[in-house]
């Protein structure tokens, strides 16, 4: 740029624009007329013409006969998750809130189980001036042979489905790992972590019900 | 692109034999690194099918495509942990320019040039080494540079002659040198 004249300096910028062909045509002919005029400039884009030369001259990377494969299992997967997603789409919110409002409690009920007491409590609560004084012993026995947790925890929808209809249960049984990805709308790529820890969740939860 | 938007699923196929290659060509020039470039390419295309129903042919179909891909070069490029990308600007493994010349002479220098400006063409800023590869080899218009970069058009004016007269100066430099490695 330094050897460029001070009378130049106008038209240099306009030099690219030229070789472009970017340039409307009444400053065409004037960069063209200096040009002409001027060995400096006409060297300087012959210069900046060559660039162009070498650019396309450099040879095309191939494109690796696999490529269009790759990107069509990745299309596949896609679609597979789009259908997913208009599937459960279809399921109305108001519909949704019993079952997972269900599935929460399970959750909750199997996070802060506590293993059946092996003693009776210690005290009693007292009951102001019953006729008969409580035998504490009796409120351990009902709770000893009542259902085991882990029956309780095998089927806890029912008893809360019933009390209210839910038109979406028969689909939400199938619900699973991924079906819960695309409920929650995770990403194929970006949420796979938390794709597989859906699916732990999901293995442990039937490790827990069977 | 309208075929597809209709529902003509081979018209995407037509879409990627059509660009793949161009695409992969400025992505590779873009990141210097040929596998990063396969994945944009594919990255291109999947966005290209996620927008298909939204498509709407406000700019040619080209101009959106180069969009596409230079936002997602840009991306790459400014990843904090970016890996180093493979160096194929030595002069044994360097490609040679496309010549006819059998001469073997012919061939070394041409894989001296093809190092040089692949090397030069990489140290040039990001939005300049877009710019002028777009307009000098892949032919858009200053008007569809812009739209592709995000820029003025006097912008891409502007930055398509700085990358142009930086590489034409640097390569001047290195033919006057003997063809050393020039690494400033």
């Amino acid at each position: 740029v330094a050897e460029i004249a001070a009378g130049c300096r106008a038209f240099d910028e306009d030099l690219s624009a030229l070789l472009d062909g970017e340039l409307g045509a009444e400053r065409r002919a004037e960069v063209e007329a200096h040009v002409a005029g001027c060995p400096g400039c006409a060297a300087r884009l012959a210069e900046l013409h060559a660039v162009d030369g070498a650019l396309t001259a450099l040879p095309a990377p191939a494109v690796a006969p696999d490529l269009g494969a790759r990107l069509e299992h990745r299309l596949q997967q896609e679609r597979y998750f789009e259908s997913h997603r208009k599937r459960f789409r279809r399921i109305s919110v108001p519909a949704l809130v019993l079952p997972l409002a269900a599935a929460a409690a399970l959750v909750l009920y199997l996070a802060l189980r506590v293993p059946a007491p092996t003693q009776a409590p210690v005290e009693p609560i007292p009951v102001a001036k019953a006729p008969v004084a409580p035998d504490p012993a009796p409120q351990v026995a009902r709770r000893e042979p009542a259902a085991p947790p882990s029956e309780a925890a095998a089927e806890p929808a029912p008893q809360v489905a019933g009390a209210e209809p839910a038109p979406a249960a028969d689909e939400l049984d199938a619900l699973d790992a991924e079906d819960l990805a695309v409920l929650l709308e995770l990403e194929t790529i970006e949420d796979l972590p938390v794709i597989a820890n859906l699916e732990v969740l999901e293995r442990l939860l039937r490790e827990e019900a069977g | 692109m309208l075929a597809l938007r209709a529902g003509d699923a081979s018209a995407f196929d037509q879409l990627f034999r059509r660009w793949s290659a161009p695409l992969l060509r400025f992505l590779e020039r873009m990141l210097r690194d040929a596998g990063a470039a396969e994945e944009l390419v594919q990255e291109v295309f999947l966005r290209v099918h996620r927008a298909r129903d939204r498509y709407a042919p406000e700019a040619r179909f080209s101009t959106w495509l180069y969009r596409i891909a230079t936002n997602l070069a840009l991306n790459e490029l400014r990843r904090p942990r970016r890996r180093e990308p493979h160096r194929s600007t030595d002069e044994e493994g360097a490609p040679a320019l496309a010549v006819e010349a059998a001469a073997p002479e012919a061939v070394v220098d041409a894989r001296r040039m093809g190092a040089r400006v692949e090397r030069e063409l990489a140290r040039l800023p990001e939005k300049q080494r877009a710019a002028l590869w777009l307009t000098a080899v892949e032919g858009l218009s200053y008007a569809e540079v812009a739209e592709a970069l995000e820029v003025s058009e006097q912008a891409v004016k502007a930055l398509v002659h700085r990358a142009r007269s930086a590489l034409a100066e640097r390569l001047r430099a290195g033919a006057a040198g003997g063809g050393s490695a020039g690494g400033e």
